[in-house]
C-alpha cells in the first residue's frame, strides 16, 4: 500500500470514528419506569395479536396504470363476495397467489410491526369475522379477514426495553440525518445516479484523477465527489451492491442523499470537535427520556470478567435475578421505596456472595498449595 | 472413612427441600430465618459439588422474570440429613439442633 493510500485509509478511519461519536451524541438514552414500560406495551398495541387470512392480487413493479386498475377491480369483486359471507379460505385458495394459498390465505398470529404499514393498519382495525376493503401495499392488492384477536402479556421485559432503546436510537439518527439533509440544501448533479450505478458495478478502493473529482452532490459549503464515495462502495457487502445496481433512479437518488448526509455528519463532527449537539429521540408520548439498564447489569458485567462461568451461573447471576424479581414486583405494586430497599439489599447480597466466592477460591488455592509434596 | 458433613445452613437447605420438594433459592430464603440472600446460592453451589442437591433450570420463563433454577435434594443429601438428624437426637436428647 502506497503512502498516499495509507494516509487516505487513516483519514477514512478517523472519519468513521468521528461519525460514531457524532451518532452517539444524537442518540439519547431513554429510560422508562416499569409502569411506563407497561403503558408503552399497551398504548402501541404490542400486546395485541391478530390471526388473519388474506387474498393477494400481486402487482408487477412495471405494471401500467390500466393493469393496476384491472387488478383492483378484480380484488373489489372478490372483496364483495367475501363480505357477503362466502367462505374466505375457499376464495383465497381460488384467487390468491402467494405461499399462504394452500392454507386458505392463513397468515397465523402476528403482532404490530410485522406487516407493511397499510396492511397492519387494516388488519388491526378489524374485529374477528370482519373483511377489510381492498388494501394496497407494495406487493399488490389485498383483501383481509381477521379470524381471531387476542391479548398477550409482556413476557420479556428486558428484551422489550432493549427493543425500544434500539428503536429510539434508530429514529434519532434518522431524524438527525434528515435534519442535516434539509439544512444543507443538497443538490444532486445531473447523471449522478448513472455514475453511482457504474461505481457499484465495478467497485474500486480509490479513484484517481478526474474520476475521483467528479461531483455527485453539491451542498451548502461543500460537495460529495465520486472519490469520497468509492471507499464506501468498496467496503459494502456484495449483496447490497447487487441490490443497488438494479435499483431505480429514485432509490439511487435517495442513497446519494443519505450518503451525503453521512459525509456531512463526518464534516460536522470534525468541525464541532465533540461539541454537544444532541437531538432527542422522537419520544413524544412519554415524559421520561432515559432507558436504564436492568438493575445490577454493570455488576454482573464486571463479575463476568472476575469470576468463573460456574460461579457466575450458579451463584452471582441467581442472586441478581432474585433481586430483580423482588425489585420488579415492588415496582409493579407502585412501592418505589420498597423497590429501592430491595435493590440496595440485593446489591449487598451480591457483594456478600462475591466475597464468599473469593474467600472460597483463595481457601481452595491455599489448601492445594499446602498439600503439594515438598 | 469419608463421613458426610453438614453445616447448619446445609442442614437447613436439606430440611426445606425434604419438606417442600423442589424449590427456588429465593423461596428457601423467604421460608427460612437461617438462610440469607447473599449466602443461599454459595451454600447451594457447595452442596451441588458435594452431591447433596441437584438443580435444573425451569423450562419456561414464568412470565415475570428470567428462568430460575430449581433445587432438589439427592438421595445422598436425604441420607446425610437423616443421619445428622439421628445423631442430633442422640446428642441433644431428641431435639434437632440445626437450623432451628
Amino acid at each position: 500500500m502506497g503512502i498516499l493510500n495509507k494516509w487516505k485509509l487513516r483519514a477514512e478511519m478517523k472519519g468513521n470514528i468521528e461519525i460514531v461519536r457524532a451518532l452517539a451524541r444524537v442518540t439519547s438514552v431513554p429510560s422508562l419506569t416499569e409502569t411506563e414500560l407497561a403503558e408503552v406495551w399497551v398504548h402501541n398495541r404490542y400486546n395485541v395479536r391478530v390471526r388473519a387470512r388474506h387474498i393477494l392480487f400481486p402487482v408487477a413493479s412495471n405494471a401500467c396504470p390500466t393493469q393496476r386498475e384491472t387488478l383492483r377491480r378484480k380484488a373489489e369483486v372478490i372483496q364483495a363476495r367475501a363480505a357477503n359471507g362466502e367462505d374466505f379460505a375457499t376464495l383465497a385458495r381460488l384467487y390468491g397467489s402467494d405461499p399462504t394459498v394452500p392454507h386458505g390465505g392463513d397468515l397465523g398470529f402476528f403482532g404490530v410491526e410485522r406487516m407493511v404499514p397499510s396492511f397492519e393498519q387494516a388488519a388491526f382495525a378489524l374485529q374477528p369475522g370482519q373483511v377489510s376493503p381492498v388494501v394496497e401495499t407494495p406487493f399488490g392488492y389485498h383483501v383481509i379477514r381477521v379470524e381471531e384477536r387476542k391479548h398477550v402479556a409482556m413476557d420479556d421485559r428486558e428484551g422489550f426495553r432493549r427493543f425500544l432503546f434500539a428503536r429510539v436510537q434508530e429514529e434519532a439518527v434518522e431524524k438527525y440525518l434528515a435534519h442535516l439533509e434539509s439544512s444543507a440544501c443538497l443538490e444532486l448533479q445531473a447523471g449522478a445516479e448513472v455514475v453511482l450505478r457504474e461505481m457499484v458495478q465495478q467497485p474500486v478502493k480509490w479513484l484517481q484523477g478526474r474520476a475521483a473529482k467528479r461531483t455527485l452532490v453539491r451542498y451548502r459549503g461543500g460537495k460529495l465527489t465520486a472519490g469520497d464515495l468509492a471507499p464506501v462502495i468498496y467496503g459494502a457487502h456484495p449483496e447490497h451492491l447487487v441490490k443497488v445496481a438494479i435499483a431505480s433512479d429514485e432509490a439511487l437518488q435517495m442513497i446519494l442523499r443519505r450518503e451525503t448526509a453521512r459525509h456531512l455528519l463526518a464534516a460536522d463532527a470534525r468541525a464541532s470537535k465533540n461539541r454537544s449537539r444532541a437531538i432527542r429521540g422522537n419520544w413524544t408520548t412519554f415524559s421520561h427520556n432515559h432507558i436504564g439498564s436492568a438493575p445490577g447489569a454493570k455488576l454482573l458485567w464486571m463479575a463476568d470478567f472476575l469470576y468463573s462461568r460456574k460461579s457466575l451461573e450458579e451463584v452471582l447471576k441467581p442472586t441478581m435475578d432474585d433481586m430483580r424479581v423482588e425489585y420488579f414486583d415492588a415496582l409493579s405494586q407502585g412501592r418505589t421505596w420498597k423497590a429501592r430497599w430491595v435493590r440496595a439489599r440485593g446489591t449487598w447480597a451480591f457483594f456478600s456472595a462475591a466475597c464468599r466466592m473469593t474467600v472460597d477460591s483463595v481457601g481452595k488455592a491455599v489448601m492445594w498449595i499446602w498439600r503439594l509434596p515438598d | 472413612m469419608n463421613i458426610p458433613k453438614l453445616s447448619a445452613k446445609e442442614a437447613e437447605v436439606l430440611r426445606l427441600l425434604i419438606a417442600h420438594g423442589e424449590m427456588y433459592g429465593l423461596e428457601m430464603v423467604q421460608r427460612s430465618t437461617v438462610l440469607k440472600r447473599g449466602t443461599v446460592y454459595v451454600t447451594l453451589s457447595r452442596m451441588g459439588d458435594k452431591g447433596y442437591v441437584e438443580s435444573r433450570l425451569e423450562g419456561v420463563s414464568p412470565g415475570d422474570g428470567p428462568p430460575r433454577r430449581l433445587y432438589e435434594a439427592t438421595g445422598l443429601g436425604v441420607r446425610a440429613y437423616r443421619a445428622m438428624e439421628h445423631a442430633a437426637r442422640i446428642f441433644s436428647g431428641g431435639e434437632v439442633a440445626w437450623g432451628s
